[in-house]
């Protein structure tokens, strides 16, 4: 699994999704045992600080669903506030010694109005 | 110092060619001919083709820009616009594209600066170099590593802001090559200095004596084509 998946939040918002992870067949992955790491950086590869992380956690491990969140105003410092900022994610799969890469890609970070 | 808008008036192309001068001895007995540079390197050529005014907004701006360069007596920082040929930082796999493109004006077809409104690609001299050197060591901190064939700026005191190509990489440890350059550095370099792959410009001036009045067809439509040339004025 290691999906492109452009994502997108406002500044003045949240991202709140939850993702459920089903095999070729349509069958649920089981994620019991399963930890998440997903930051955001400038690009991939950047030795710089994280600007924030989501917080992922598992809702229902053996019907492979999970819980994707991340608050906007965590990236308040991000210089563009009235710009659309394009940023880069990617989501790690850890299970039972693995790292598997699940979803990458874009992170744009977008002006609110409210 | 104003910043023509690459980006608003958008060429069909850019090129960029090396105006000066060489000279040759002639053809030895040998049929060996030696050719020299008299001119320290050269001075860019910046040429904007096929630049579409298909708006009245874009019609008047170029009018208005036909004005301020005078014929060539106004000098304003010319952006380059290598986007593609960048050291792209790498994005969901893929060499990335950068944020939105900013101007600092109220007018935005003229604006003192213009840049991504995050930095995209960050890159700094490492050693310090010297007014004319053909050599420069740049660590990459953020972006792909040199390749040979990037275009880049860098903010001189005096001189101001002068855009250089990396020619050949001829070490390269980790993110930091030492690279050949053209043109020869305007002005010395101190280390740490910003080196900006994202939108490089250069000082300059409309070559002399051009004509670049747009021919506005049925009173909608005309297609310009403009040359730069890097100013030392």
């Amino acid at each position: 699994m290691n999906g492109y998946l452009p994502l997108g939040i406002q500044r003045n918002s949240h991202y709140w999704r939850q993702w459920r992870f089903v095999d070729s067949t349509g069958e649920p992955i089981d994620l019991t045992g399963a930890t998440f790491e997903m930051d955001v950086k400038h690009s991939a590869g950047d030795p710089g600080v994280v600007l924030t992380s989501f917080d992922v956690a598992l809702v229902d491990a053996a019907d492979g669903r999970i819980n994707v969140y991340l608050d906007g105003s965590t990236l308040a410092a991000v210089p563009g506030e009235q710009d659309s900022v394009t940023l880069a994610y990617d989501c790690i799969a850890v299970q039972s010694g693995y790292r598997l890469l699940v979803a990458r890609g874009p992170l744009t970070l977008l002006p609110g109005v409210s | 110092m104003l910043t023509f808008p690459t980006h608003l008036f958008n060429p069909a192309r850019i090129t960029m060619r090396t105006a000066g001068s060489t000279i040759s001895g002639g053809e030895s007995l040998a049929g060996e001919t030696d050719t020299i540079r008299t001119d320290g390197g050269g001075a860019w050529l910046i040429y904007m083709m096929g630049i579409e005014l298909v708006t009245p907004d874009l019609i008047r701006a170029w009018r208005a820009w036909e004005d301020l360069l005078d014929g060539g007596v106004t000098k304003v920082l010319v952006p380059v616009a290598d986007v593609r040929q960048a050291p792209r930082p790498i994005v969901g796999g893929a060499p990335g594209r950068p944020s939105a493109l900013a101007s600092d004006s109220e007018d935005p077809y003229f604006p003192e600066a213009v840049g991504f409104a995050t930095p995209w690609i960050v890159a700094t001299v490492v050693d310090a170099a010297a007014l004319r050197a053909t050599q420069l060591v740049i660590n990459v901190a953020r972006g792909a590593r040199l390749k040979g064939g990037e275009v880049f700026a860098l903010d001189h005191s005096t001189v101001g802001r002068r855009v250089y190509r990396v020619g050949r990489v001829l070490a390269r440890d980790g993110q930091t090559a030492t690279v050949t350059i053209r043109k020869p550095l305007r002005e010395a370099v101190t280390a740490g200095a910003p080196v900006d792959f994202d939108w490089p410009s250069t000082v300059a001036t409309l070559v002399p004596e051009s004509d670049i009045a747009p021919d506005i067809g049925y009173g909608r439509h005309a297609t310009v084509d403009i040359v730069f040339r890097e100013s030392f004025k």
